[in-house]
């Protein structure tokens, strides 16, 4: 399986959403990562249909998806950001309905609805009303509803936003273990959604696709450049003006600040190992500091 | 579930077409008997029911002379001679229509002649029409006729309100509460979720409007045969003062299916036209709002517009909202010049409105096939 992104560019009034993105995702878990307006959501979209490219081409197995029409519609599952329902429909006659859209038979529909009910915990609530869900339910509803046709390509638009930890890895784990034999496609600006679960990871900033490679290649790259410094607490502002600082952790000896920088930023500043955190500081500082 | 089958539910499901149908029943239902008891005005017209002969004639102008003189003597009428009254006068009526089509065809016949020899054809055409209709129109029994009369009436007013209220208010969120919602956001990611929902929400508005359409006949139809009996259906249209001057040779009865079948076909139309709204409206209310004003607009405007320009007037008989109500295309011989041929008005207005219906279709097939999240 192959989608490819080729040369896709998005153009809204006053603004280039997407900008001459090109990739080519095959099976596994794919994290789009980029901070509010980067992009991601109007990627998604495009790969999902609901909107077309001003310019480029998405392909799947090399045919246009715009082409491919209700041919694609058919293999792909999509939670978008905002997940919309009738508040009035119980969640298994919404998920029928939304089986019927999809165009699978009742019976099928029966079991299928059942077994990811029983797999994201929802079973006792099949006959609950939407509009009276957690938001944590509704998103797993929102999961449910995108695997019922068991997608040969997931796409997950920040699916975990609004969500309490416990829900967060609980989705994560889903999505993990949903992910064999498909492409799933996962937008987020919380770097632990795809920490862990993420083949690889494509960064996006002002539309650009800026890096594409795995969580490990990427955090290689700047391995060198994360430093904890002790600090006191008179310290702190000269820092985040100088540097790009992360974490600030209060300890029982001191102050304990985490620091990107090319050059050590202090006589005590060690070396310490990297994490997607100091990826996202290193590529998204707005606001951080230096 | 089909697609149709939930698109059905999602629009009965809406509880504000049950409270505004409750309210508008209840109202109507209650000025539909509002009126005084009809046995006795039944009563009286069975004994003059069916063929206008001549012995009919002679006594009904007795009748008239004796009420005549009654009411010049200033002696009170009881409510049977009231109604010896109507049933006198709507002979008189019978003889005076039959009269006045005759002096129309021999006036139609010289404009006929005259329009021959300037050489217009076109108009010529148009009055050889009109000659033939007004002969055709034949005059010739009696019968109680209320409860037909004011069937056709409710189609009128009550019926257009009711179709259009109950359109509007079922169909104005068709897919602008999918916008609203959110929902829209992935259902057109689904392999159903375009032209197969279009259709199914074109096919679920049009069994919609079918069943609003087929609920208000059925009132109609029950309430007046309870009220008023279910005579005079075979009288011609002519005996309702608004047909008086009607060419068409129509039967209540025979009115009454083109009327309903006319109001029907405008308001699928009509829905066609609402569904293709709400497919560019985000809001449900704008929908509503601009649907609502698409719906009265003729209305208000032919109100209005009484000496208005005269192309004007006729242009407005074409629009949805005058083609669901039927009657002005009846009321008077209205034709269209086609090619130096005059096309009837009902038939102009069904070609307007399966040309709308067939663009509705095509336009909401369009703009959901390139419908686009922003």
């Amino acid at each position: 399986m192959v989608l490819k992104i080729e040369n896709v560019s998005k153009v809204f009034a006053d603004k280039r959403a997407v900008d001459e993105v090109n990739a080519e995702l095959t099976n596994g878990v794919y994290g789009f990562l980029g901070a509010n307006g980067s992009g991601k959501t109007t990627l998604m979209r495009m790969l999902a249909t609901v909107s077309s490219a001003n310019s480029g081409t998405i392909t799947y197995h090399g045919e246009d998806i715009r082409k491919m029409g209700d041919r694609y519609r058919e293999i792909i599952g999509y939670l978008p950001q905002h997940f919309g329902y009738y508040k009035n429909f119980s969640v298994e006659k919404f998920l029928f309905y939304i089986a019927s859209l999809k165009g699978i038979e009742k019976t099928a529909a029966r079991q299928k609805i059942a077994d990811l009910l029983e797999t994201v915990n929802l079973t006792d609530k099949r006959k609950v009303k939407m509009g009276k869900l957690s938001g944590g339910m509704k998103q797993r509803v929102g999961i449910v509803q995108a695997l019922l046709n068991d997608p040969k390509i997931l796409i997950v638009d920040e699916p975990t936003a609004g969500l309490d930890p416990k829900e967060r890895i609980r989705f994560r784990n889903l999505l993990a273990e949903t992910a064999k034999d498909r492409i799933v496609l996962l937008s987020t600006h919380i770097v632990s959604d795809i920490e862990y679960i993420a083949k690889e990871i494509l960064i996006m900033k002002d539309g650009r696709l800026i890096e594409k490679d795995t969580p490990q290649n990427l955090l290689e790259r700047i391995q060198d450049l994360v430093w904890s410094v002790e600090a006191s607490e008179a310290e702190i502002g000269y820092y985040q003006e100088v540097f790009k600082v992360g974490n600030i952790a209060r300890k029982s000896n001191g102050i304990e600040l985490r620091i990107l920088s090319k050059e050590k930023p202090a006589g005590n500043a060690i070396n310490v190992p990297v994490n997607l955190e100091d990826l996202y500081l290193y590529y998204f500082d707005e606001g951080v500091g230096a | 579930m089909s697609v149709i089958k939930w698109e059905l539910l999602k629009i009965f499901k809406q509880k504000s077409l049950y409270f505004i149908g409750i309210f508008l029943f209840g109202w109507f239902t209650f000025i539909a008997f509002d009126i005084e008891n009809t046995d006795i005005s039944r009563q009286v017209y069975q004994k003059w029911e069916g063929p206008i002969t001549t012995e009919k004639l002679a006594q009904a102008e007795k009748v008239t002379a004796d009420i005549n003189e009654d009411i010049s003597a200033e002696r009170i009428l009881d409510e049977r001679k009231s109604v010896e009254y109507s049933v006198v006068e709507n002979i008189a009526l019978s003889q005076s229509i039959a009269s006045q089509n005759k002096e129309r065809t021999a006036d139609l016949e010289k404009l006929i002649s005259e329009a021959t020899i300037s050489g217009d054809t076109a108009l010529a055409n148009k009055l050889e029409l009109q000659k033939e209709m007004y002969n055709d129109v034949k005059i010739d029994k009696i019968s109680y006729y209320t409860g037909p009369q004011e069937a056709l009436d409710f189609v009128n007013v009550f019926g257009l309100i009711l179709t259009g209220i109950f359109l509007l208010i079922g169909l104005s969120g068709i897919y602008s509460n999918e916008a609203a919602s959110g929902v829209e956001n992935y259902i057109l990611s689904t392999k159903n979720g375009r032209v197969v929902t279009m259709r199914a929400k074109l096919w679920a508005a049009f069994i919609f409007t079918t069943v609003v359409v087929l609920v208000w006949e059925a009132f109609n139809l029950i309430t007046k045969t309870i009220i008023y009996g279910t005579k005079g259906w075979d009288l011609p249209i002519q005996y309702s003062s608004k047909y008086f001057a009607s060419p068409y040779s129509l039967t209540f009865t025979e009115y009454h299916l083109i009327q309903m079948g006319l109001h029907l076909l405008a308001a699928l139309a009509f829905a066609g036209m609402i569904v293709v709204i709400s497919t560019l409206s985000k809001s449900t209310v704008i929908s509503f709002f601009v649907s609502g004003l698409l719906f009265g607009i003729p209305l208000l405007a032919s109100s209005l517009m009484n000496n208005g320009t005269l192309w004007l007037n006729k242009v407005m008989k074409f629009t949805l909202t005058n083609v669901m109500k039927v009657e002005d295309l009846f009321m008077n011989f209205i034709s269209v010049n086609m090619f130096g041929y005059p096309v009837l008005a009902p038939y102009v207005g069904i070609v307007v409105t399966v040309v709308i219906l067939t663009l509705s279709m095509f336009l909401a097939r369009l703009l959901i096939l390139k419908k686009q999240i922003a």
